[in-house]
């Protein structure tokens, strides 16, 4: 049984490519995260997290302080 | 229920079922709509699931048609090396490869044509998908068909065109996908026997 708790889902305003460069160099740089992509074509602008460190309020508070919107997408 | 969600209620287990469900409604929504007319969105409300769900095994619409590439490749080779003998003789090889192929594209009818649709498009990353094995099996089963002299030495190009592009029309004729003469042409397997038989005339080596 693969366990996979460790990607989290979230719903964001970042919404075009130059948004994603604001945040690129941060998530890349964090050592807690291990893989990180936004999907810009989606009406969401889905932030998916792969960490074993961070929980979904962890990822919340780092986003939002670069000014953008998080909230995490449930099941 | 899972005993582990009792213990960890926010445990998630990879879900098999789930994400088989989701492969199929994005391989049927990418035939029918084209890439264009995939969103995660509308594919979550085919599926039955939520979007985060679809988010869980897929980061976006070009992984998930790479990973749908590679499914439907590794399902190929699979299907194709199946009771095939690459030591044996071109007619009887060449024989099992069609009816292999045959049986891969009945079977999977939707990844037959998603491979036609993305084989040449920028969003495919070849290299990420192993063939070697199926590479392997296929180049020794040409050099022994020259080797024993039922086949020309020639170009990988031109033998493919010759061994299999006969078969992959005829193909085409037996999904209707291409119209000739008759409305309903059916594919039988004396019809390939005899294609068969002119291919392999075909590339056996004139006699000096």
């Amino acid at each position: 049984m693969e366990n996979l708790t460790h990607i989290l889902i979230f719903k964001t305003n970042i919404k075009s490519e130059e948004d994603k460069t604001h945040i690129a160099e941060f998530l890349s740089n964090n050592g807690d995260i291990e893989e990180w992509s936004v999907d810009c074509d989606d009406i969401d602008c889905v932030l998916r997290i792969v960490s074993h460190k961070l929980d979904a309020e962890g990822i919340i508070k780092l986003i939002n302080q670069k000014g953008f919107r998080c909230e995490e997408l449930t099941e | 229920m899972n005993i582990h969600l009792y213990l960890y209620p926010k445990m998630r287990i990879r879900d098999e079922n789930k994400e088989a469900t989701i492969r199929e409604k994005a391989l049927e929504m990418i035939v029918k709509e084209g890439f264009d007319g995939l969103s995660m969105h509308k594919l979550a409300k085919a599926a039955g699931v939520s979007p985060a769900t679809i988010y869980i095994y897929f980061k976006n619409r070009e992984d998930m048609v790479q990973q749908l590439f590679k499914a439907a490749q590794e399902a190929f080779a699979r299907t194709a090396l199946r009771n095939f003998d690459p030591n044996a003789s071109l007619e009887d090889g060449l024989w099992v490869q069609w009816k292999n192929r045959l049986r891969y594209i009945e079977e999977n009818p939707f990844y037959f044509k998603f491979y036609e649709q993305f084989t040449n498009s920028h969003l495919i990353n070849h290299k990420s998908v192993d063939m070697s094995e199926f590479k392997e099996n296929m180049m020794l089963f040409v050099k022994n068909a020259i080797k024993r002299g039922e086949l020309t030495r020639m170009e990988p190009e031109i033998f493919w065109s010759v061994a299999y592009g006969s078969f992959y029309s005829l193909v085409k004729f037996h999904l209707q996908e291409k119209k000739m003469m008759s409305e309903t042409f059916k594919l039988t397997d004396a019809k390939l026997k005899q294609t068969l038989s002119m291919v392999v005339k075909a590339l056996k080596p004139e006699t000096k």
